[in-house]
């Protein structure tokens, strides 16, 4: 759907017509659901929160500046109401890890094996595990970034936090992934190949 | 492999968790209609003597189903729900209170009729439709949900169509239950056929009705179709465009029996009853604030009938939106943007009338209230599209803003409020705001006017040419001021300025009219300044030349403060404002007071022309000749440099070539044209007929005091004296109370 289109629906919207809803839940109710299952992990909540999303850009859709594209307003909403619902039923975890020593460490390689369509779908497996083990504005870190494709300057906007906070954030989540990972990882390659592995990330982290 | 390549690995890892976590084809549009209907209709209101079967009820409700039936009933359902492509649709299950166990729990679905067309939906033939029957199917609106007889049909009567303005069409139906019961739900108008629906294509739902010819109806609202005077100050306010005196909105309105007139004040408040009445009474409210119903329907009402429109006082409204409600900032603008139509007090009264009968849960949403306000002007006879052009572009909200700093200076801290004007005082005293304390207020001022003086409103009684001293005495009575004011600002005329005698000190001044040969509206005063404690007199005299100017500031800083600024001399003697800071009074004295030569208890006269009057103004006084607006650009050629600002720049910079002609805006009187120190430099001030224009940092002038000068005629030369940091005019327009006016507004710069 073009962005002609979503413009004439926010635009419907903005006269109260209701239809211009449809088409905006037509267009994003995927990728927002997606987005909330992610961090929710749970399927069912997320249409909640996306419902419940959708209901509010309705109400609040006089507030919305037409100049500006509809998507990322909309889907940083159904992500910050999804790191809520979480948080808000979180049994007291302590998830953030002490960090490393630097900032900046780019995330763990899982390289790809020989077997490409398997490790493809326990990859999968994997990362949903490792997600799930990720505190909720770190998933909510990763979602931005990485499914939904907003910069860190935007992530740090939307959560109203320093950027430095956002790439803090993003930097303990990627490599609390690749601590998750590596276990998995590890069983899939050879174990000697650890030590060359990690050596080219103490370097970068040297060089960043 | 690089941290861009590592980073595009992990974007792919979670794109590909994501796509596991729903499927492409997710819907969820048909539950957020469902959602979404509560809030989009506004007729959603309920039966008040049924009860919603929320969602929250129904487990309560499945435990007294019989279990057996479950099986076999649910698959019944499931497989109906695909029954000939049939929507889910209904919203609310409502059962009557009688049902008990409800017989059903599912969800009514109407089912098409083979004989039956399907025409485009007309609000009219949708309307008709109430009473008729179709057939219905209970369904189980979710999986888990029980039914005692899904899927059979039965005759339904189409109980209620609503919503149909606005779409999506909602029908109303009401079937028999199994039990014998009745079991109401609420099935989309797609799924319903109509027959014989013959009116023609709606058009948009949210498109304006056709503008009607606004037709005030003087029959319906008798009370307030009086004639309208205007406003003094106001003549290019959209209100007194519409309506003036010369194109009455109700041509028909009931003459002048109690003398009672509407208008607006220079402010622009609405305003009505005897002009010549002792007392005037302005009532803040809002439409949000809970006892501003009881208020007006109990108080302001019957204060309006028996005693304003009785002549016994003038009434001003105002409305501070203190509960921070859209809507109520919504209806206050609506209101006032009626009165562009003459209907003010009409939509005022309306809205309040409708308001006390509405659930107010109802006007949570926008999409509701502001189609409701349009009715009520609909009703009314007024052209919704143009109330509505005015409601929506805000017309009146800087009104409303100002207004909110005008209720702080007022000393108002809550609606309703009700204050009564003190003219000794030149204040605005609250009442208490009940019809007793109202009236009490109305039956403390002084007798009404003599009849002949309530219909001749507003035109300056002609000056005798000699007055003796007691007779100038008598017209404009001796005041005397009680003030606060800081020491640095008392100077004694012809002593050393600004004599420091405290901190803060308390004097009383009093003013009286002396030797006047022509009580004009700037007399000769004598004036006695005394501490007000030790009664000592710290400076009298006879003056001639003196400004009085009570203005409300709107700086935020300065806001609460209601100003008296007095100068003797312009330059010698400067008295305060009530406790104002010391700055604003420094600023005051260095860079020029604003002079008007309204003595306070002369305001009477504002608004009046002021051609053929004395004005004095920074030592060059002028009889007015020749005054009529401003209409002509002071210049030819130009650049809007800097804006008018009424806090912070009270007129309007115009860049231009250095020595280009400046030329008079309008015809008129040259009121000074001088240098000036506080940084206007060479400052050349005509008085038009009820407005001054300024010309300020001019590099020369050829004209000086008394000067009679026409609308284009050149009265200087484009400079940058005084402080100004390149050449420009600076250019402004003052009202008579020398209160500066934003001249884009006059001359579309």
């Amino acid at each position: 759907m073009n962005q002609c289109t979503i413009r004439a629906a926010v635009a419907r919207l903005k006269r109260g017509d209701i239809r211009g809803l449809e088409i905006l839940v037509r267009a994003y109710q995927v990728r927002a659901v997606r987005a909330a299952t992610l961090i929710t992990h749970d399927r069912a909540l997320a249409e909640d929160i996306v419902q419940a999303a959708f209901l509010r850009a309705y109400e609040r859709i006089e507030q919305f500046d037409s100049a500006r594209p509809f998507a990322p307003w909309f889907l940083r909403s159904v992500v910050n109401d999804a790191i809520k619902s979480v948080t808000r039923r979180r049994p007291q975890i302590a998830l953030d890890h002490t960090p490393d020593d630097a900032p900046g460490v780019a995330v763990f390689d899982p390289a790809p094996g020989p077997d490409e369509l398997l490790e493809h779908a326990e990859t999968q497996e994997a990362i949903w595990d490792a997600l799930a083990q990720l505190s909720p504005e770190q998933r909510g870190a990763i979602v931005l970034r990485y499914y939904l494709g907003f910069s860190e300057t935007e992530i740090a906007a939307e959560q109203n936090c320093p950027p430095g906070t956002v790439k803090w954030r993003l930097h303990t989540a990627r490599q609390r992934l690749r601590d998750l990972l590596t276990p998995w990882r590890t069983a899939q390659t050879s174990p000697s190949a650890e030590p060359s592995q990690r050596r080219p990330q103490a370097q970068e982290q040297r060089s960043s | 492999m690089t941290r861009n390549a590592r980073s595009k690995r992990l974007e792919h890892l979670i794109h590909c968790a994501a796509e596991q976590a729903a499927p492409h084809d997710l819907d969820l549009w048909p539950q957020i209609a469902q959602r979404l209907y509560p809030l989009a209709s506004p007729a959603a209101k309920k039966p008040p003597h049924r009860r919603e079967l929320s969602f929250a009820a129904i487990p309560a409700l499945l435990v007294v189903v019989v279990l057996a039936a479950l099986a076999i009933i649910l698959a019944q359902g499931l497989l109906d729900h695909n029954d000939g492509g049939m929507r889910f649709a209904a919203l609310h299950q409502e059962i009557t209170p009688t049902i008990s166990p409800p017989a059903a729990t599912g969800v009514l679905v109407a089912a098409p009729q083979g004989d039956q067309t399907l025409p485009p939906s007309g609000a009219e033939c949708l309307m008709r439709a109430v009473n008729d029957t179709i057939t219905v199917r209970v369904q189980p609106r979710a999986a888990g949900m029980v039914v005692l007889d899904a899927g059979a049909e039965r005759p339904a009567m189409i109980r209620q169509v609503i919503n149909v303005d606005a779409g999506p069409v909602w029908v109303q139906v009401e079937a028999p239950a199994a039990d014998g019961g009745t079991v109401i739900g609420w099935v989309e108008r797609d799924t319903v056929q109509f027959v014989d629906c013959t009116d023609p294509p709606q058009p948009h739902p949210l498109a304006l009705p056709t503008p009607q010819p606004p037709d005030l109806l003087c029959e319906r609202y008798p009370d307030f179709c009086v004639p309208f005077i205007g406003g003094p100050m106001f003549d290019d306010h959209p209100m007194t465009l519409i309506e003036s005196p010369a194109n009455p909105r109700a041509p028909f309105a009931k003459q002048t029996q109690f003398g009672v007139l509407r208008g607006l004040t220079f402010e622009g408040v609405p305003w009505i009853g005897n002009p010549a009445a002792p007392i005037k009474i302005e009532v803040w409210i809002d439409f949000r604030c809970p006892h501003c119903f009881p208020f007006y329907e109990d108080v302001l009402k019957p204060f309006i009938e028996q005693d304003v429109l009785m002549g016994r006082g003038q009434l001003q409204v105002r409305f501070v939106n203190v509960t921070g409600s859209n809507v109520g900032h919504v209806a206050a603008q609506t209101v006032i943007c009626a009165g562009e139509q003459g209907a003010f007090w009409e939509m005022l009264d309306a809205t309040y009338a409708h308001l006390a009968n509405a659930d107010l849960a109802d006007y949570e949403h926008f999409t509701n209230w502001i189609p409701a306000l349009g009715d009520i002007a609909v009703d009314l006879g007024l052209d919704r599209e143009a109330l509505q052009h005015c409601v929506v572009n805000e017309h009146y909200d800087g009104i409303l803003t100002a207004w909110r700093h005008v209720a702080t200076a007022h000393g108002v801290t809550g609606v309703p409020s009700a204050l009564v004007y003190d003219p000794g005082a030149d204040e605005w005293l609250p009442v208490e705001r009940t019809y007793q304390g109202l009236t009490l207020a109305v039956s403390a001022a002084p007798a009404p006017a003599p009849e002949t003086a309530l219909v001749t409103p507003a035109e300056p009684t002609p000056a005798p040419q000699v007055l003796t001293q007691e007779e100038i005495e008598a017209l404009m009575p001796e005041s005397t001021y009680l003030l606060r004011v800081p020491k640095a600002l008392v100077a004694v005329a012809g002593g050393d300025p600004y004599t420091l005698i405290g901190r803060w000190v308390d004097i009383a001044m009093t003013f009286r009219t002396v030797g006047a040969e022509e009580l004009h509206i700037a007399p000769p005063m004598y004036v006695v300044i005394r501490d007000a404690e030790s009664n000592l007199v710290i400076a009298e005299g006879p003056q001639t030349n003196y400004i009085v100017e009570r203005t409300y500031v709107t700086t935020p800083t300065l806001m609460l403060t209601d100003v008296l600024v007095v100068g003797v001399d312009a330059d010698t003697l400067v008295l305060a404002p009530v406790e104002a800071d010391a700055l604003t009074l420094t600023w005051a004295i260095d860079t020029g007071i604003p002079m008007t030569f309204t003595p306070t208890n002369r305001r009477a006269d504002a608004g009046n022309d002021m051609n053929g009057r004395d004005i004095t103004l920074w030592g060059c006084t002028a009889t007015v000749q020749n005054g009529s607006a401003p209409d002509t650009r002071p210049l030819e050629a130009y650049t809007v440099a800097t804006p008018f600002d009424f806090e912070t720049h009270k007129g309007i910079d115009l860049a231009a070539e250095p020595g280009m002609d400046v030329m008079a805006a309008g015809s008129g009187t040259v009121i000074f044209a001088r240098w000036r120190d506080d940084g206007y430099g060479m400052t050349v001030v005509i008085a038009h007929d009820t407005t001054f224009t300024l010309y300020a940092h001019l590099e020369g002038t050829v004209v000086g005091c008394g000067d009679v000068v026409s609308a284009g005629d050149v009265i200087g030369t484009v400079g940058s004296t005084g402080d100004a940091t390149g050449p420009h005019l600076h250019f402004e327009i003052r009202d008579e109370q020398f209160m500066p006016r934003d001249p884009a507004g006059w001359l579309d710069f």
